[in-house]
């Protein structure tokens, strides 16, 4: 039983924590120092370099729960359940990231911290469904009706993120469509900050997932080693 | 068995989430309904500076709060891991002896 990670996969963990952790960096330096303030807003349109972002990063989450769920639902096998679990953790974190620094931002821009927009329902509701999916493992170890229904809840939860990707083009609310289509674009020199953005929080994702899989599967690991010596003391009393 | 900092948590959250999503929702009663003028020079209301700071802040209480839970869970796999060890050893060196 591998408990432990092999070299070349520790100096890879490493590697990548390295190239996160320099894009972050370099991400943070071109929104404060190279992209431009904004001229209604003010500062706290910065925020956006970190919410749209974020926000891919949820859809990544959530995609990559969805994709786990669904295969562990199909095989069974405590691998995808385990990738389930990473995505479903790290598309909530970023999605509580997301409906923090809206309202944080929607405050200065709209007025108001909170609005039933369609977007930001949608995103809620994902929140909520994610949380579940949470909720529904978090109580002790979770046994085989846990893992499928919280399968089932990702699965599920996953045709909900079209719905906010499309909610601000197809029906009408206060979120704008700045970078989407029909939307009004930005400055071309907040270009490089925006795109930093979507590739840092890309790679800060596929960390964070890797992580947190590598975690839950040492720990199922440990749980099917337990039982066997369960079973194997057991018997040796008997 | 007792429920976890992460479990403890996720339940406090829904708790917070819905009520609290409610309660910060505009209902419109708190709107101007009459244009006043400045007095004075114009001075910013809601101070962006602020709030960007806390969105800021937020961003990295978020991430290094769900890296000391991880770290938290890895730390409690590998204390398990060395308690099965210490029940696990002197079985093994029985049977070796054997």
């Amino acid at each position: 039983m591998a408990m432990t990670e092999s070299k070349p996969r520790t100096w890879g963990s490493l590697a990548a924590t390295v190239v996160t952790a320099v894009l972050l960096c370099v991400s943070l330096g071109l929104i404060f120092f190279v992209a431009p303030v904004e001229a209604q807003m003010g500062i706290v349109q910065k925020i956006f370099f970190f919410h749209v972002p974020s926000a891919y990063a949820m859809y990544i989450g959530f995609a990559v729960s969805a994709l786990g769920s669904a295969l562990y639902l199909r095989s069974s096998r405590e691998r995808w359940d385990a990738l389930g679990v990473a995505g479903a953790e790290v598309g909530f974190v970023f999605c509580a990231i997301v409906l923090v620094t809206g309202p944080l931002w929607a405050r200065k821009a709209w007025g108001l911290w909170w609005t039933w927009d369609p977007r930001l329902t949608t995103t809620l509701l994902s929140g909520l469904i994610f949380l579940s999916y949470l909720s529904v493992r978090g109580f002790g170890r979770p046994g085989r009706l846990e893992r499928r229904l919280s399968a089932g809840l990702a699965v599920l939860g996953v045709l909900n993120i079209p719905l906010i990707h499309y909610s601000v083009q197809r029906w009408r609310g206060q979120h704008p469509k700045v970078i989407s289509s029909g939307g009004g674009g930005i400055h071309p020199d907040m270009m490089p900050a925006l795109w930093s953005g979507f590739i840092t929080f890309t790679a800060l994702a596929a960390l964070m997932i890797w992580v947190r899989y590598r975690v839950e599967r040492n720990s199922q690991t440990l749980d099917e080693v337990a039982l066997l010596s369960d079973d194997h003391l057991t018997s040796e009393k008997a | 068995m007792k429920p976890s900092i992460m479990q403890s948590a996720v339940a406090t959250l829904a708790c917070v989430a819905l009520p609290g999503a409610s309660a910060l929702a505009d209902d419109g009663s708190g709107r101007a309904a009459a244009f006043q003028a400045v007095d004075g020079p114009p001075t910013e209301g809601v101070p962006g500076g602020a709030l960007m700071v806390a969105a800021y802040g937020f961003v990295w209480l978020a991430l290094l709060g769900w890296l000391a839970l991880v770290a938290l869970r890895a730390a409690r796999t590998e204390r398990e891991l060395h308690d099965l060890h210490t029940r696990l050893d002197p079985l093994l060196d029985a049977q070796n002896e054997d």
